[in-house]
């Protein structure tokens, strides 16, 4: 039992525990109080309501813990729920509370609880209901405002001047709908309309109905829809529908508004706006609109787009067309501006500028539209026309142009001979302006009254006989005469008669000054043929060649008198076979067609005496067909020109193949001959002072006579030295009568003429003397004077040979002339004996190699065929071998020489073999007797500049510095000297090999660098890969003097190339700087010694003033050629070619 | 390695110069000669470790003077450098025949002297083992 006991305690206090816990999680708030009022136990919502700790609640009061209060009255303690239960049966009320945060409602239920004991105990439970309540007013608030809106709507429904209307949504069944509506669909009451269904019935048009129902649906409204309807009294009408969906009524609410008035205005409008646009879109002129302010397209017209050149109307509209619409960009404003001052309708002609850029002619007729701010226009396509209209007017103004310009005057006369029309030309020729014409008569213009006659005359017969005529006159005019042409041409009316008459007239005074002129110029050609001292006579040869034309020279040459022989032939005039001749030659310089010359021929009387010998050509003249009409034939005497010629031939040939004495000796023999004097002579001076001569030959009369000299003084003689021909016709021995040689001869007469040499100095005379008179022949003097220049050329050839002969034999050099083919000596000097050591007579006629002369006679030929190349051939070093067998070494020097027309060589040799032993001693000397001391200085400076001797001051520092660099310089002189003097004398010979221009090029370049770089120079080096045949050192030598040189004359910063290429078969190397330059007159000298380009140079520059000679040996040594190109200022370039390798190895 | 070497020059101040830029140079001890046959004396004596002839000088000249040093049993196995002016490839071609170790060209610099020496001492000594 016991243990039942504890059991059932435990069972109770577990139940209570859970009931505790689940009083305490209640929301209500749950209070115990006693009958004293004081709180006996309460849960944990209690505690949050009256927000205070457990604790602190339990004993305390319900009156003091909740300040209760009903309708804002404070409860009294008697009035407080608890006390209440314990008074009577108590009944859930509600309270207020005046809460921290607020007012709150609070709903408390109550029960009286009595315990085994018989305690009394309130229990209460209060419940927060301050939300509900507040709901429940919103609520009640809303319920009201909600009615107050629905009797709003309700009266706006009644009474809206809209149609509203609620309908069935399945089947369009009217459910409702106000006075409005009723009235609108036609019906007395809203009984009548509601149950109807507004269906397909109500709506004609289905398509639009359906679309309605569709939109309705998909958007669940529908506004301002318009719609036809049909209503109650059939009659269509227009309605604006606004309809909302009401799904959850299913049911429409539709709103409606009548349009049908403003729908019929509407379609009235549209109507006639279709005709217009019918009108617009068919018209055959462009019509458009554009906006006023900026030119946009608003309108225009398929025509419009055409003359605009569109493809469309569409095109246009939308686009701008301001300014660039017109062909003149200026035109818009033009006519805006004139639109604006006139504001009406307005034609324009305009240039326009259409889609493809080209230029329409346009009518526009334009109206500003201020109303709807834009310009509406019409448009005439009239480019045709303007065009007709320009072409019209470049016609006329060609015409105008032409007549105005014409080089005529041109009038027009009416029938009372007023001038209509007179172009400008007629102030050229009067100098009155045309105006003044115009209207007037001539007489009435002041011309003279003949010219006024002739004109009434001829107008009248042309006015007459409606027939063009040609008038010329004279034209006198201020004094001055002109002449002039008309053609007078008449002009046709209307009717057929002549109406008025044009005249054109030129100016012909040229034309018959030139008729005149030629009439003059025939004048004299027919006086100049006359006169001719050539025959000269015209055959025709269609009239088998009778003489037309004979002029009176001819006479001598044909040998009959012209005037019988004008109309005949040879034929007829002289022997047949003669004629027969000459026929021959006249058919064929016809049949030639151009000049025929007969050099010489027998012509004249048949006499032989009289016999002529002439020239004769024989020329065909064409006519304008070009048909050989007529036969020109000129002939000329050349019967005295022929003996002179023969005279001549005679002494040329008889002199030609002889020179000196036996030239002068066949002289003075065909002299006297041709000239057919008895005597003839040619002198020369006998001494310096010129004041007697010598005969050169004497032709004595029959055979040559002894030369002689004699005193010019007191001779005819005399006077042929004062520089001309004298000329003594008779009596010359009582001119000169007591000269005993002019006695001896016998002589009567004298022509004399001085010989001079080409520069025009005296060297002699030539004389012709003869024992009867000598008339003055033009002829004779002309031979003379022919024969001086021969005989001058030839003495002074005598005497220049005289001259070389005593050089030649006088000269210290030794020379020889051998002949160029076989290399025979002709004449050698004695020099040239004494060197050789041989007679002359072994030498003549033989050759060198006969002597065995020549140490190595290759180089000799060699020497000869470069001679024969060049023509010329300057010291040539050989070595000679005289008679005895000693070798000297000499200088050759060729020239080529003509000598009796055989070419010869003329060798002149330079014995240099002495020359050449101090040359090598020198060096020898200059070698170790320059070197050694040098040596000792240089070695001597290097030791105290090593400081081992003591330490230098600064200065003596400067100073061994300064003897040390003059030292080196004096070292390097040495050397070039040498190497040049070697080169130069042959010491030093080249060694030849195969090599590369490449490695060379390189290796001059490297062995430059550091040069280069100290001086801040670059040097760029471009190599190329040739094979060469080169002593490398040599090479080398000169291309690092060549460096060395351009680097010390340009500028830090500048730039030196070192290149090569293949030029015409051979190697080209160039150094190129940008230096200074070298003057133009310095590029040769600069290769020889000690030149430089400035003489300070070699001390600025520390050059020996050798290095260019130096390379220039090394090149030609190596057969190629050095030559520098220079710009002063720019740079120098210097050239080198040298042989590329054969297979043949030689240079 | 200190030598001894023999300068053969007629030129007094030649010989100084060297003498001096070996000395100072290198300390060397050097022997001097002024003439061809001074030099054949003072080499038999004094056995230089090289000689330094120069090639022209009067009555004996330079060849001459090699041709005995060279003949003489004494003197034969001393290397001999020429000291010459005559340094153009013609003369070098010509100095091919003789038998000397080396062509030193006048001027010459007195303080390298020592070390150019060496150099051709050294190139010599391995073909003489």
């Amino acid at each position: 039992m016991h243990v039942d006991l504890v059991g059932l305690v435990n069972q109770l206090r577990a139940t209570l525990g859970k009931m505790e816990v689940a009083l305490s999680s209640l929301a209500d708030a749950i209070v115990w109080t006693g009958q004293d009022g004081q709180v006996q136990w309460c849960n944990a919502a209690f505690d949050q309501l009256v927000n205070r700790p457990h604790i602190l609640v339990l004993g305390v009061r319900l009156s003091e813990l909740l300040p209760l209060s009903q309708s804002a009255q404070a409860l009294t303690p008697e009035g407080y729920p608890d006390a209440r239960v314990f008074a009577d049966g108590y009944e859930t009320t509600e309270y207020e509370l005046v809460h921290s945060d607020g007012c709150r409602v609070l709903q408390i239920s109550g029960n009286r609880v009595e315990s085994a004991d018989g305690d009394r105990s309130a229990v209460l439970v209060i419940r927060d209901i301050t939300q509900a309540k507040q709901m429940e007013a919103e609520c009640r608030q809303a319920e009201a405002a909600l009615r107050r809106s629905e009797a709003k709507f309700r009266s706006l429904f009644a009474n809206s001047q809209m149609g509203i209307y609620r309908a069935r949504l399945d089947d369009g069944l009217i459910l409702e709908a106000n006075q409005r509506f009723v009235e609108l669909v036609g019906y007395a009451s809203a009984v009548a309309v509601i149950g109807k269904k507004s269906g397909a019935d109500f709506y004609p048009d289905l398509d639009c109905y359906r679309q309605a129902v569709q939109e309705l649906r998909r958007y669940g409204q529908l506004n301002n829809f318009e719609l036809q309807f049909r209503r109650g009294d059939q009659q269509l009408c227009w309605g604006l529908f606004s309809i909302h969906l009401n799904l959850e009524e299913n049911c429409v609410e539709g709103i409606v508004i009548d349009i049908t008035a403003r729908k019929q205005t509407e379609e009235a409008l549209r109507r006639s706006e279709l005709k217009y646009r019918n009108l617009f879109e068919n018209s055959q002129v462009g019509i458009g609109r554009t906006r006023l302010n900026d030119g946009l397209f608003l309108d225009a017209n398929q025509r419009y787009a055409e003359i605009m050149g569109f493809s469309s109307a569409a095109d246009l509209i939308g686009r701008r067309f301001t300014t660039e619409f017109y062909a003149d960009p200026d035109d818009r404003w033009r006519i805006l501006t004139e639109l604006q001052q006139y504001g009406e309708v307005r034609n324009f002609e305009e240039q326009l500028h259409r889609a493809d850029g080209s230029v329409a002619w346009g009518l526009l007729s334009l109206r500003p539209n201020p109303e709807e701010s834009c310009l509406e226009f019409v448009i005439t396509d009239i480019t045709k026309r303007k065009q007709a209209e320009a072409l019209l007017r470049q016609r006329e103004q060609e015409f105008r142009a032409l007549v105005e310009n014409a080089p005529d005057t041109i009038v027009r006369f009416d029938r009372e001979f007023h001038y209509l029309y007179i172009n400008p030309r007629v102030e050229r020729e009067t100098g009155v302006p045309p105006s003044a014409f115009i209207g007037k008569t001539m007489q009435e213009m002041g011309f003279s009254e003949s010219l006024v006659c002739l004109w009434q005359v001829t107008l009248e017969r042309v006015f007459e006989t409606a027939q063009e005529e040609a008038v010329e006159y004279e034209f006198p005019y201020l004094g001055k005469i002109t002449y002039q042409a008309a053609r007078v041409v008449p002009e046709f009316g209307g009717d057929g008669s002549v109406e008025s008459v044009l005249v054109i007239i030129r100016d012909i005074t040229e034309r018959k000054r030139l008729e005149a002129e030629l009439l003059q110029s025939q004048k004299f050609l027919d006086s100049v043929i006359e006169n001719i001292p050539l025959a000269l006579f015209v055959k025709d040869i269609a009239a088998d060649f009778r003489y037309v034309l004979i002029n009176q020279y001819s006479e001598r040459v044909l040998g009959f008198a012209r005037d019988r022989a004008i109309g005949l032939n040879d034929h007829d005039l002289i022997a047949p076979e003669v004629a027969d001749e000459y026929r021959a030659q006249d058919l064929a310089a016809v049949k030639l067609g151009t000049v025929l010359e007969i050099p010489e021929q027998w012509a004249g009387s048949s006499s032989d005496s009289k016999k002529i010998l002439v020239q004769t050509w024989k020329l065909p003249l064409f006519d304008t067909q070009g048909t050989a009409s007529h036969l020109l034939c000129i002939c000329e005497d050349i019967t005295e020109r022929k003996q002179r010629e023969e005279a001549l031939r005679l002494i040329v040939e008889g002199t030609a193949s002889k020179t000196g004495d036996e030239f002068f000796r066949s002289f003075v023999r065909y002299l006297a001959e041709v000239l057919r004097v008895r005597y003839a002579l040619v002198t020369e001076f006998a001494n310096q002072a010129q004041a007697s001569v010598r005969t050169l030959a004497f032709w004595a009369g029959e055979t040559l006579g002894e030369n002689f000299e004699y005193e010019l003084h007191g001779t005819p003689c005399a006077d042929v030295f004062r520089g001309r021909m004298c000329h003594y016709p008779q009596e010359l021995q009582s001119l000169f009568f007591n000269n005993p040689k002019l006695a001896e001869l016998g002589a009567e007469s004298y022509l004399g003429i001085p010989l001079t040499n080409s520069s025009g100095h005296l060297l002699g005379h030539l004389v012709v003397l003869d024992v009867k008179p000598m008339q003055r022949d033009p002829g004779r003097e002309l031979i003379l004077q022919i024969f001086a220049v021969r005989a001058g050329a030839e003495l002074e050839r005598k005497q220049a040979e005289e001259k070389f002969t005593k050089a030649f034999r006088a000269s210290p050099s030794p020379i020889a002339i051998t002949t160029l083919a076989e290399g025979r000596f002709i004449d050698v000097n004695s020099s040239f004996l004494r060197m050789s050591g041989y007679a002359l007579e072994a030498v003549m006629g033989h050759t060198a190699t006969d002597l065995n002369l020549w140490l190595v006679p290759e180089i000799y030929h060699q020497a000869i065929q470069h001679l024969l190349e060049t023509g010329s051939l300057h010291n040539q070093e050989l070595e000679f071998r005289s008679r005895s067998g000693e070798v000297r070494v000499v200088l050759l020097s060729i020239e080529l020489i003509d000598l009796a027309g055989a070419q010869c060589a003329l060798n002149i040799v330079n014995d240099i073999t002495e020359r050449k032993r101090l040359e090598n001693e020198l060096i020898s000397l200059v070698s170790h007797e320059l070197r050694t001391p040098l040596t000792s200085l240089l070695g001597a400076l290097d030791l105290l500049g090593a400081g081992r001797l003591g330490t230098l001051t600064a200065q003596g520092q400067q100073v061994l510095s300064i003897a040390t660099t003059n030292t080196e310089r004096l070292t390097r002189l040495v050397n070039d000297i040498l190497d040049l003097e070697r080169m130069k004398s042959g010491q030093l010979t080249l060694r030849p090999v195969r090599c590369n221009a490449f490695d060379l090029l390189t290796q001059a370049a490297d062995a430059m660098r550091a040069m280069a770089d100290q001086a801040q120079i670059a040097l760029i080096a471009e190599p190329l890969s040739a094979e060469l045949l080169a002593d490398p050192d040599r090479i080398l030598q000169a291309l690092t003097n060549l460096l060395g040189n351009a680097i010390k004359f340009s500028n830090p910063g500048s730039t030196i190339w070192l290149g090569a290429y293949i030029h015409s078969g051979q190697l080209q190397i160039q150094v190129r700087d940008q230096g200074r330059g070298i003057p133009a007159d310095k590029r040769q000298a600069i290769f020889e010694r000690f030149q430089q380009v400035d003489a300070s140079d070699s001390r600025n520059q520390g050059g020996t003033g050798l290095g260019l000679a130096i390379c220039r040996n090394i090149i030609e040594q190596h057969e190629g050629k050095i030559w520098v190109e220079s710009v002063l200022g720019q740079g120098s370039t210097f050239q080198i070619t040298l042989p590329l390798w054969s297979e043949n190895g030689a240079w | 390695m200190s030598r001894r070497v023999l300068i053969v020059d007629d030129e007094e101040d030649v010989r100084a110069i060297a003498k001096l830029g070996l000395e100072m140079g290198a300390n060397w001890q050097v022997l001097t000669a002024s003439s061809g046959q001074e030099a054949l004396l003072v080499a038999a004596r004094h056995q230089p470790d090289v000689i330094l002839l120069d090639l022209m000088m009067p009555d004996l000249d330079g060849r001459a003077t090699l041709q005995r040093l060279k003949a003489n049993p004494a003197t034969q196995q001393i290397p001999v450098i020429l000291v010459t002016a005559k340094v153009q490839p013609a003369d070098q071609e010509s100095f091919a025949a003789l038998e000397v170790a080396a062509v030193f060209a006048k001027p010459f610099r007195p303080l390298r002297l020592a070390d150019q020496i060496s150099a051709v001492l050294a190139s010599q000594e391995p073909r003489s083992l």
